[in-house]
């Protein structure tokens, strides 16, 4: 079960459900809430890939095996970032509805904070505060929200720029 | 092919290739821990 409490197979087992919602209704009208929802994987798994190579590239994070670390922290970040570049969104999304993706990383940071003291375990090192107290967790907390909050921006605008182009291309 | 179908099969295959990589780490770790039992 703490398998399960790692970001990473989360935001995974979210681009799969995303995918595979796309896969089940390909012949039909895009859905406005499937982009919604594919938009927020998008943030969910660029977090993945980044924070992964900036921090915890040569951590133990519960992956023993080579092949399944390089496709959960790796490929499929890479490969939902490009699904979001190659079929944008088909209707404009605001920075609203950017900024509710950030509901889901709140909650899992609030169970892991209160699940650590009381397993004794944290998913993450930087998130465990024997590893320089509370003050160093909330510093890479409010950093990694800075840096979703901007990756959000830019999701959603690269999201609205390429769908409009897209539309322009399909009228003419 | 419709363009459609062809991103519709790069998802299946991604979701696909997903569920197998943490379906064998849960595996191996199942498997460690028996070990150790």
């Amino acid at each position: 079960l703490n398998y399960f409490s790692y970001f990473t197979i989360d935001s995974n087992l979210i681009a799969v459900a995303v995918f595979v919602a796309c896969v089940v209704s390909w012949r039909s009208e895009r859905s406005a809430r499937l982009d919604f929802l594919r938009g927020a994987s998008v943030v969910y798994m660029a977090v993945v890939g980044i924070v992964f190579s900036l921090l915890l590239s040569n951590t133990d994070v519960d992956t023993a095996l080579p092949w399944v670390n390089f496709v959960v922290h790796e490929l499929m970040p890479i490969a939902v970032v490009v699904d979001w570049l190659i079929d944008p969104p088909a209707r404009r999304l605001t920075l609203r509805d950017g900024l509710t993706w950030l509901a889901f990383p709140a909650v899992w940071l609030v169970y892991t904070l209160i699940k650590g003291p009381i397993v004794g375990k944290y998913p993450y090192p930087f998130l465990d505060p024997a590893n320089g107290g509370y003050g160093t967790v909330a510093v890479y907390c409010v950093a990694i929200l800075m840096g979703m909050t901007a990756f959000i921006a830019v999701v959603v605008w690269v999201g609205n720029a390429l769908g409009s182009r897209m539309q322009r291309s399909l009228v003419a | 092919m419709d363009r459609r179908a062809i991103i519709a099969i790069y998802r299946a295959g991604f979701a696909a290739l997903t569920v197998v990589a943490i379906a064998a780490q849960l595996l191996d770790i199942a498997g460690r821990a028996s070990s150790t039992c």
